[in-house]
């Protein structure tokens, strides 16, 4: 069976750095979801008796096992495409599982880790706004819209604070602030108002900025609140990010408290489409995401809200948010989705320990009592081994990536989801 | 409306290891593949066992295919093997296979 190479992941293993800068996050998607990481030059490619490729990279490949490598500019030219990594014996070398048994390689080209296989459809003069989409879409792929605006001219969000981006899905986009058209549906989306999603109200502490936020950058005020106005730590942030160009799913480490970052303290985002059971007059959309409209100086319990730990915790901060399902009325206000899940301690149950990593697909409902279709790639996790960092895992040819997330900012208690990769021969 | 799919995907079972996670020194994933034979035929009614040489404990445990083929998949290249078949009908001993890495 031919190896599996369309959904790939990425880490801060991999040296991609993600700080408490404006800025950070955009850069990432763009390397993440559109260009793809470069590796340091090849000094050498060679073909093993099974036929995989090991090559040597001329400095440290920083790659991990299962990842995506594309190799462009070998000769012959067969050997260009991509390959998954099923060996880094060294810091310099790699083995891509490869059938090319017999043939020789007489030019070594350029390689780097795979994009997720996006577009940057829209961008702004400015450098703090994008709009992504899955290259070659069909009409359910949603225009992503990542807005890391912190004034608006009048109003403004102070740079010192907690670092985020205003993220949602819109339909059918003619220009980068194509939001206010009542015509096209938003996740999420207030009917009162287009611009909820998207605007900075407010002066001083009290400024409000955005509604679905993803952080990357905030600190943690005592037991499970967190201020916006609080200053991050300086420095780079673990974190973990997964899919295709159906969906993907980001961890990063947005916790800090007593002078550190707080490696565990991550949070679970995800967005794109969904295997749904439904027609699609209503597009399958999900987002994973920290819904707050509370000003920028009153603690946030990002963990205890609705939403807030998606796929874990309580059947109320355990969901995520999907677009109504009500044909005759398609502009509606935003649902919720409530997963369907063995238990709500992913991670932490040992209730499928003897089949590691135990994994189980995850599908979901809304509060209309509609069946809505199955999450693509995320997965519960049976198994209570402690996750810390991404971590792949091997289970017979199937390949999953793993990490953490911190469900109760008070008592530090950490779950962790399993992500298919998919096979590897 | 379609059927919702939940399903659980490919987990893996060591008797001893624990080899989802742990890639060995050189960090590489591999596998073994081979075919039990009864007298030059493969002979699909046996019980391969995978032990892993350095502790003398059962790895895994295969019963071959329909064809006598047998596969151990999700290992490493550090670890040395030894592959033992034994003969459900208890007619022929059982036959030992040294010195088995995975590739």
């Amino acid at each position: 069976m031919a190896t599996d190479v369309d959904v790939q992941y990425f880490s801060h293993l991999n040296g991609l750095t993600l700080g408490n800068n404006w800025g950070d996050l955009i850069r990432l998607l763009d390397t993440c979801l559109v260009n793809g990481l470069p590796l340091t030059s090849i000094t050498s490619a060679s073909i093993d008796a099974q036929g995989n490729i090991d090559l040597t990279t001329y400095a440290a490949h920083n790659s991990m096992l299962f990842q995506i490598v594309e190799l462009s500019g070998f000769v012959p030219s067969e050997l260009n495409g991509k390959y998954r990594i099923k060996g880094t014996p060294s810091t310099n070398q790699l083995v891509l599982k490869a059938a090319h048994a017999g043939k020789t390689v007489t030019t070594a080209g350029t390689a780097k880790l795979a994009s997720l296989g996006y577009d940057i459809v829209f961008r702004d003069t400015d450098d703090v706004k994008r709009v992504y989409r899955a290259k070659n879409p069909t009409a359910q792929h949603p225009f992503i819209r990542v807005d890391e605006t912190i004034s608006d001219a009048v109003n403004s969000y102070s740079s010192a604070y907690a670092k985020s981006a205003m993220v949602g899905l819109i339909e059918n986009m003619t220009h980068i602030d194509d939001y206010l058209d009542p015509k096209k549906l938003q996740l999420p989306l207030d009917t009162a108002d287009f611009a909820k999603n998207w605007k900075i109200t407010g002066a001083g502490a009290s400024v409000v900025r955005g509604w679905s936020k993803w952080y990357w950058a905030t600190m943690k005020n005592g037991a499970s609140a967190h201020l916006e106005t609080s200053s991050p730590l300086m420095g780079s942030r673990p974190f973990t990010f997964t899919g295709n160009k159906d969906a993907f799913y980001f961890m990063p480490t947005v916790g800090d408290l007593n002078g550190v970052i707080q490696p565990r303290s991550r949070r679970l985002y995800g967005v794109g489409i969904f295997d749904s059971s439904l027609e699609h007059t209503i597009p399958p959309w999900f987002l994973m995401t920290s819904s707050t409209l509370s000003t920028a100086n009153v603690g946030k319990n990002l963990s205890s809200d609705e939403g807030g730990t998606p796929l874990a915790g309580s059947e109320s901060v355990a969901r995520f948010l999907c677009p109504a399902y009500s044909p005759l009325a398609r502009i509606s206000n935003t649902d919720r989705a409530i997963p369907i899940l063995p238990n709500y301690q992913t991670g932490i149950t040992p209730i499928f320990a003897g089949s590691p990593p135990g994994a189980l697909q995850i599908p979901f409902y809304d509060t209309f009592a509609s069946l809505r279709g199955t999450l693509m790639h995320v997965c519960f996790r049976g198994i209570n081994t402690a996750i810390n960092s991404t971590t792949p895992i091997l289970a017979e040819n199937s390949m999953y990536v793993s990490d953490c997330y911190e469900i109760d900012w008070g008592s530090n208690i950490y779950s962790a989801v399993n992500f298919y990769l998919g096979e590897l021969e | 409306m379609k059927p919702l799919s939940r399903k659980a995907l490919q987990g893996a079972r060591f008797i001893n290891g624990n080899f989802t996670v742990d890639f060995g020194a050189n960090n590489t994933v591999a596998s073994i593949q081979g075919a039990t034979r009864k007298l030059g035929q493969n002979y699909k009614d046996t019980l391969v066992v995978l032990y892993n040489k350095a502790t003398f404990l059962p790895v895994a445990a295969r019963k071959p295919n329909e064809n006598g083929m047998y596969s151990f998949f999700g290992l490493n290249t550090d670890l040395t093997c030894f592959i033992v078949g034994f003969d459900n009908q208890k007619k022929y001993n059982a036959v030992i296979q040294d010195n088995v890495v995975p590739k």
